[in-house]
C-alpha cells in the first residue's frame, strides 16, 4: 500500500514538468510590456536581460559564457572603431579578474596593437584590485605589468584557494582580508555567492553584510546592507543580489563539459523560471510579494469554500438520492429531482447575486458562499446515488438478504447504500474543478479576497509569473487529489486493495 | 435486435427525453436562426448590388459598422429579405439605454441602448457554438487516445493514461485564465481551444475504460473466435459499444460547458458578447432586470433540458438497469411499501 502510494506520488514530478512546459510555452506568447518596448535601447536591453527575454525558450544550443564574452570583447577591441573599442573596454572592465585566466595566458599571442589595447582596457580592473601599474599611461609598461602580474599571481586564481579565502573572510573579516577579497575581484564571485547566507541569525547577518560589501565593490552595483540593518531589509538585499547573480552569473563562469550541457537547458527562459521557482518561492509578482506566499494565502479561502461546499453537497446528496431512489418514478422523486437540478441549472453566479439581493452580507463570513455552492453542487452526486442505488437494490444479494430475514433498514444501509457509496469517491475528485469554478464565481459575487481576485488581476495585467504558478499549482494539486482518490478507493474497496498488492496483516 | 435499436426504443418511451428535447429546442432554435430574428443587414439580397446570399451573416462586420440609414440606402432598390428586427447585437438603438419592452424591442434595451433580444439570441448562438466546437475537438482528440490506450494496454496504456488522468483533474478555469491572458479579446476560438484542451481527457478516460471492459466480454471473444482480425473486432464490435457512454458524457458536458462559460463571463474571462456575458453584464449592474431574467431563464431551461436528455440517455444506455427495469420497479416498490408500512422497522 505504501509502495503503491509512493509510486503514484512520483508521478507528481513528470506531471508538473509537463504542465509547466505547456503553460510556459503558451504564456511566452504574451507580448513584453509596452513601457519596455518604448524604453531607450540601453535600458531596454538591460531590462530584457533582467527578464530573460534575450534567452531562447527551452533549448539554448549556444549558451554564452565567460570565454565567448571575452572573445567578443577582444574582437571589438581588435576592430578598432571608436564605438566598438569603447564597448569592448567596458565589457572587459565589467568581467574583471574572472576574465584574466582566459585572457592573460594568451596575451602574447595577440597582435601588439591589440595587446596594448587589452592591457589598457584592464586598467580599471587593476584599480579595483588595488594593484597599481608602475607608470599608468605608458602602453608597453602596462602590457609588461599584466604579464608580470600573471607570472606572480596566477597561483592565486584557483577555485579551492578562492573558496577558502572567501570562507575565512566571511567568518572573521578584517581589513587585510577585505584587501585580499578585493584583489581577487570578480573571480571570487561564484564562491562569494555560494557563501552568501540568508540572514536569519545575527551571525549570518554579519557574514551576509561582509560578503555584500565585497560584491558591491567588485560589481559596482550599489546595494549594501548597512551596519545594524534589520533582518528583513538585509534579507531583501540578499535576495536582490541572488537574483542579480541568476541573471548575470553566467557571464563570470567559463563552461566546460557537463556544465555546458547543463547550461543548454538552464540558460533558457524556462530554465531560469524553474530555477527561480525552486529557489525563490516561485518568483515575485508585480508588487514584489513572493508568488507562492500570495498563492497559499489566497488559496486558503478558496479551499475552505470548495471543501465546505463539497462536504455539504455530499451530505445532502445522500439522503436526497436515497429518497429519490426509493420513490423512483413517483412525484416525490420528481420534486426532489427538480429541487436539486434547479440550483445547478441556475449556476452559482445567479444564486450568489440573488442571495446578495435578498440581503446576504458582502464579504466576511464564508457561510453564504459555501451554502450556495453546496446547493449548486448537489445535483450530480444525488443523481449518482439514485442510479447506483436503483441498480444495487435489484441485485440478487439484496433479495438473498431479504430472504434471510434481514431488517429493512439494514438492507437499505448495509446492502444498498454502502455498495452504492464507493463509486461516489471518484465522483468527488471529478467534481473538484466544478467546485473551483463555483468558488471563484461566489468569491467574485461576495467580493472575497480569494484566489479569484488574484487570478483575474493577473489576467488583466498579463502577469505571467502568477499564472505560471497557478497552472503548476493546479497540476500538482490534481495529481495529489488523484493519488488521494486511489488510496481512498483502495481503503474502501477490498477488491482494489488486493489488486494493489499484499497488505500487511491478514491478507499477506 | 441490435443494442442501438433497443436504446432508441427505450429512449422513445422516455418522458424525460421528450421534455428535455423540447426545452433544449425552445432555447436552441431561436439561437440557430438568430439572424432571422435580429441582424444589421438583410439576409438575402438579389438586385442592383448583386446577388448575395446570407449577406447579414457573411458581411456582419461591415454592416455592424455602417449606420442603419446607409444600409437602408444601399439596398433601397434591391430585392432583399430583411430580418424580423433590423438591429444586430452590437447596434446602439434609438430607444436609448434601459428602455422598457416595446413592440420594437421585445425585451427592452440594456445599459448601453442595445437590444436585449438581439444580444440574447446571438449570445446563445455564440455560446452554444463554442460549446459544440469544444466538444467536437475534445471528441476528435479523446476518442483515438482513449481507444489506443485501452486497446494496446501495458506500457502504452500507462504512458497515455497518466497524462489523461492528470488533465482530467485539471481545472478548466485555470486553462481559460491562461488563454485569456494571452488573448485578451475574449475570442470564442481561444475559449473553445482552452476548454477542449482540458475536456478531451474525460472522453479519453471513458473510452479507455469501456474498451478495457469490453475486451473481456463474451461477444468480443466470440468475434475473435470466429476469426475476425484484431482491427475488425475493435472497429466493428468494441468501438461502437465504447462510444455510447461517451455520447452521454458529451451531453452532460454540453450543460457543464455552457455553465462554465457563464461562470467565466461572470468572473470576466469569458467569451465576448456571449450568453454568459449578457447574464454577467446584467448581474454586475450593466443591464436591466429583464435582461438578467431573460438570460437566466433561457439558461435554466436549456441546462435543465439538456440534463434531462443526458439523464434519460444514461438510463437507456445502461443495459443492466434497463433490462431489469420492470423487475426494479416491482422489487423496489414492494420494498418501499413494506418499509413504510412496517412498524418494527
Amino acid at each position: 500500500m505504501l509502495r503503491f502510494a509512493l509510486r503514484r506520488l512520483l508521478w507528481v514530478f513528470p506531471s508538473v514538468l509537463g504542465v509547466s512546459l505547456v503553460a510556459f510555452y503558451i504564456l511566452s506568447l504574451l507580448p513584453a510590456p509596452a513601457e519596455l518596448e518604448q524604453a531607450e535601447p540601453a535600458v531596454r536591453a538591460a531590462e530584457r536581460r533582467e527578464r530573460f527575454l534575450d534567452l531562447p525558450l527551452f533549448l539554448n544550443t549556444d549558451p554564452h559564457d565567460l570565454r565567448t564574452l571575452v572573445e567578443r570583447a577582444l574582437d571589438d577591441l581588435a576592430r578598432g572603431g571608436q564605438d566598438d573599442a569603447e564597448r569592448g573596454r567596458r565589457e572587459l572592465a565589467r568581467l574583471g579578474s574572472a576574465a584574466l585566466p582566459v585572457l592573460l595566458p594568451g596575451l602574447d599571442a595577440l597582435a601588439p596593437e591589440v595587446r596594448t589595447r587589452v592591457a589598457l582596457a584592464l586598467e580599471p580592473v587593476a584599480r579595483r584590485m588595488g594593484e597599481r601599474g608602475d607608470e599608468p599611461g605608458r602602453a608597453d609598461a602596462v602590457v609588461v605589468f599584466w604579464q608580470r602580474f600573471w607570472e606572480t599571481h596566477s597561483i592565486e586564481f584557483r577555485e579551492g584557494t578562492v573558496r577558502s579565502a572567501v570562507r575565512r573572510y566571511a567568518e572573521h573579516g578584517s581589513r587585510t582580508r577585505v584587501a585580499e577579497m578585493r584583489a581577487l575581484d570578480t573571480y571570487a564571485l561564484p564562491a562569494l555567492f555560494e557563501a552568501l547566507p540568508t540572514p536569519e541569525g545575527p551571525d549570518e547577518l554579519e557574514r551576509a553584510r561582509r560578503i555584500v560589501e565585497v560584491l558591491g565593490h567588485v560589481t559596482g552595483r550599489v546595494d549594501r546592507i548597512e551596519e545594524g540593518a534589520s533582518r528583513d531589509s538585509a534579507g531583501a538585499t540578499v535576495e536582490r543580489w541572488r537574483r542579480w547573480w541568476m541573471v548575470y552569473g553566467g557571464d563570470f563562469v567559463a563552461l566546460g563539459g557537463a556544465a555546458r550541457v547543463g547550461a543548454m537547458f538552464l540558460e533558457t527562459r524556462y530554465g531560469k523560471w524553474a530555477l527561480e521557482a525552486v529557489s525563490m518561492r516561485l518568483g515575485r509578482d508585480a508588487a514584489g510579494v513572493p508568488v507562492l506566499d500570495k498563492l497559499l494565502e489566497r488559496l486558503r479561502l478558496t479551499l475552505a469554500i470548495m471543501f465546505g461546499a463539497l462536504a455539504l453537497a455530499y451530505l445532502w446528496a445522500l439522503p436526497l438520492g436515497v429518497a429519490s431512489a426509493l420513490w423512483h418514478g413517483k412525484v416525490v422523486d420528481r420534486l426532489l429531482w427538480a429541487s436539486a437540478l434547479l440550483p445547478y441549472a441556475l449556476s452559482p453566479a445567479v444564486l450568489g447575486v440573488a442571495a446578495l439581493g435578498l440581503g446576504a452580507p458582502v464579504g466576511g463570513a464564508l457561510v453564504w458562499p459555501t451554502l450556495l455552492l453546496a446547493l449548486a453542487l448537489t445535483a450530480d452526486p444525488a443523481r449518482q446515488v439514485r442510479s447506483a442505488l436503483l441498480v444495487t437494490l435489484c441485485r440478487d444479494h439484496v433479495l438473498a438478504a431479504r430472504a434471510r430475514g434481514a431488517g429493512r433498514v439494514r438492507i437499505l444501509w448495509a446492502h444498498g447504500v454502502r455498495n452504492a457509496l464507493w463509486p461516489l469517491a471518484t465522483r468527488a475528485t471529478l467534481e473538484l474543478p466544478t467546485a473551483l469554478t463555483g468558488a471563484f464565481v461566489l468569491e467574485r459575487a461576495f467580493k472575497l479576497p480569494g484566489l479569484c481576485d488574484a487570478t483575474v488581476e493577473a489576467v488583466a495585467q498579463r502577469d505571467a509569473g502568477f499564472l505560471m504558478a497557478l497552472a503548476v499549482g493546479a497540476a500538482a494539486w490534481s495529481v495529489l487529489v488523484l493519488v488521494a482518490t486511489d488510496l481512498a478507493y483502495a481503503a474502501l474497496d477490498p477488491r482494489v486493495r488486493s489488486a494493489i498488492g499484499p497488505v500487511r496483516g491478514r491478507d499477506a | 435486435m441490435r443494442h442501438g435499436k433497443l436504446v432508441l426504443r427505450r429512449l422513445g418511451r422516455s418522458v424525460r427525453l421528450r421534455l428535455g428535447l423540447l426545452m433544449c429546442a425552445i432555447v436552441a432554435l431561436p439561437a440557430l436562426f438568430a439572424d432571422l430574428l435580429a441582424a444589421d443587414g438583410p439576409l438575402w439580397v438579389v438586385g442592383g448590388s448583386g446577388f448575395r446570399p446570407f449577406a447579414a451573416v457573411v458581411d456582419a462586420e461591415r454592416y455592424g459598422q455602417a449606420s442603419p440609414e446607409s444600409i437602408a440606402a444601399e439596398h433601397a432598390d434591391d430585392f432583399a429579405i430583411w430580418p424580423l428586427r433590423r438591429f444586430g447585437p452590437e447596434r446602439v438603438t434609438a430607444a436609448g439605454p434601459r428602455a422598457a419592452p416595446s413592440a420594437e424591442h421585445w425585451l427592452g434595451t440594456d445599459g448601453e441602448g442595445r437590444d436585449v433580444m438581439a444580444r440574447l439570441v446571438h449570445g446563445i448562438r455564440r455560446t452554444l457554438g463554442v460549446t459544440l466546437l469544444a466538444l467536437l475537438a475534445a471528441l476528435c482528440l479523446g476518442v483515438p487516445v482513449g481507444a489506443l490506450a485501452g486497446h494496446s494496454g501495458g506500457f502504452w496504456d500507462e504512458l497515455l493514461s497518466r497524462p489523461v488522468e492528470l488533465i482530467q483533474a485539471f481545472p478548466a478555469l485555470v486553462a481559460i485564465a491562461v488563454a485569456r491572458a494571452v488573448d485578451p479579446s475574449g475570442s470564442p476560438w481561444v475559449f473553445g481551444a482552452a476548454v477542449a484542451a482540458v475536456r478531451w481527457a474525460e472522453v479519453a478516460r471513458l473510452v479507455r475504460g469501456e474498451v478495457v471492459r469490453l475486451g473481456s466480454e463474451d461477444f468480443v471473444l466470440g468475434a475473435r473466435a470466429i476469426g475476425c482480425s484484431a482491427w475488425r473486432t475493435f472497429w466493428r464490435h468494441v468501438l461502437p459499444q465504447a462510444l455510447r457512454p461517451v455520447g452521454v458524457s458529451v451531453m452532460f458536458g454540453a450543460v457543464s460547458l455552457v455553465l462554465l462559460e457563464v461562470a467565466a463571463s461572470f468572473i470576466g474571462i469569458g467569451v465576448d458578447a456571449s450568453w454568459g456575458a449578457l447574464i454577467a453584464d446584467g448581474l454586475h449592474g450593466g443591464g436591466t432586470l429583464l435582461s438578467v431574467l431573460a438570460g437566466v431563464g433561457a439558461l435554466a431551461v436549456f441546462a435543465t433540458g439538456a440534463y434531462l436528455v443526458a439523464d434519460a440517455a444514461d438510463e437507456a444506455c445502461d443495459a443492466r438497469l434497463a433490462s431489469r427495469r420492470r423487475l426494479v420497479d416491482r422489487r423496489v416498490r414492494s420494498f418501499v411499501w413494506r418499509l413504510l408500512s412496517s412498524r418494527d422497522g
